[in-house]
């Protein structure tokens, strides 16, 4: 299975008012390609995307907050899965895409003994699993944004071939932020000074 | 089970070679009175019990390294148990005293959904197990010191409703990390630095 197949697949179910928040690397280029508009906040440090996503789920409670982060970075800071299970926000879907591998680093631990569901159901997130397949990924990314959460769903993937490089204006930096800002004050659900 | 009851019972299972790391609050402050003499580094910041016994680990690797942590703490940074698992020491002992809070701030995660043996054993530690009893910790215990490890032991324990404070001298700062380190230089083990 391959991410930028996966990403492919998740961004039509994701509408103009989902937030989506990406680590580094490969998730913001690809995510930028198939979903350049709406609330996205690109390249957030290791460890961080996750808990950037659960201050979004309590910042915008209607709406779906999408984390889409990878297996290097989440086990920067795996504690955030217990925060995330502690605050139990119906509103988050996590995703880890798991390749096993840090970009140009060699493999990670979850090539060897760790298991990363397991992990998130210790932490407390009762609806946590492992795909492997396009046909499962697409089924538990639909159920995911369909209801109740949170969710954490990882994604198997292979290691990436090749660096893909996106506008860096729009995926990392200032302007990021600012069209992230902009798009967060256009938000309909957005209650602070216009 | 009270934690200063568990510690009593652990303290004549460990022998004077094997090398000890508290987190910090009540596991020093009990530890330190329980266990005198030998290699103990006591009080750990907050995140940092389990790695620091980690590293001890790699550097006696014939002895036994027993890390008490407690749960506020493992919480910190539980991305350490990912590394003890990718690291896969054979004498390391991690016993996780699990009283549901921090010292006087109110309940942590674990009185609620988290469930600690289970992020250690998704984190990749083959022999994991959480105890209720005094009984059952001795058994984990005895067999945690005589088979490899990593062992992770979670013990249930009360929330301490007294606050101990040992020798600060020989629990806190310079003076105690002194001690450690003479210990560390007498220890049969020690490989002292060639130049």
């Amino acid at each position: 299975m391959k991410r930028y197949d996966c990403l492919k697949l998740l961004a039509p179910m994701v509408d103009e008012h989902t937030f989506a928040v990406t680590s580094l690397s490969t998730n913001a280029p690809f995510w930028f390609n198939v979903r350049p508009e709406g609330p996205n906040f690109f390249a957030l440090n290791m460890g961080l995307c996750l808990p950037f996503a659960l201050g979004l789920t309590a910042a915008f409670p209607k709406r779906k907050v999408i984390s889409i982060d990878s297996d290097g970075s989440l086990m920067n800071d795996a504690s955030s899965l217990i925060t995330v299970a502690d605050v139990n926000p119906p509103n988050l879907v996590a995703f880890v895409f798991d390749n096993s591998s840090y970009a140009f680093m060699g493999s990670t631990f979850t090539a060897r003994r760790t298991d990363l569901a397991k992990m998130a159901q210790g932490a407390g997130i009762a609806k946590s699993g492992t795909v492997k397949t396009l046909e499962e990924f697409s089924a538990a990314a639909k159920e995911a944004i369909e209801s109740i959460g949170p969710h954490f769903i990882v994604a198997k993937v292979e290691p990436d071939a090749g660096r893909v490089s996106a506008d860096r204006s729009r995926t990392s930096g200032r302007p990021m932020r600012e069209w992230f800002m902009d798009a967060v004050r256009r938000h309909p659900d957005y209650q602070g000074r216009r | 089970m009270k934690r200063l009851d568990c510690l009593k019972l652990l303290a004549p299972m460990v022998d004077e070679h094997m090398l000890t790391v508290t987190s910090l609050s009540s596991n020093t402050a009990f530890w330190s009175d329980l266990r005198r003499e030998g290699a103990n580094f006591f009080g750990c910041n907050m995140g940092l019990c389990i790695p620091f016994a980690l590293g001890l680990t790699a550097a006696f690797p014939k002895r036994k390294v027993i890390a008490l942590d407690s749960d506020g703490s493992l919480m910190v940074d539980s991305s350490s148990l990912i590394t003890v698992a990718d690291v896969n020491p054979l004498n390391f002992v991690v016993i996780v005293f699990d009283n549901g809070s921090y010292a006087r701030m109110g309940t942590t995660f674990t009185t609620r959904r988290t469930d600690l043996e289970k992020i250690a054993q998704g984190a990749g530690i083959a022999n994991t197990a959480t105890v209720q009893s005094e009984e059952a910790l001795f058994a984990a215990v005895q067999q945690a010191l005589e088979t490899n490890g990593p062992h992770f032991i979670v013990a249930k324990v009360e929330p301490d409703r007294v606050r101990v404070k040992g020798d600060p001298h020989r629990t806190y700062g310079r003076f105690m990390r002194e001690c450690f380190v003479d210990a560390v230089r007498r220890h049969p083990d020690y490989q002292q630095a060639r130049k």
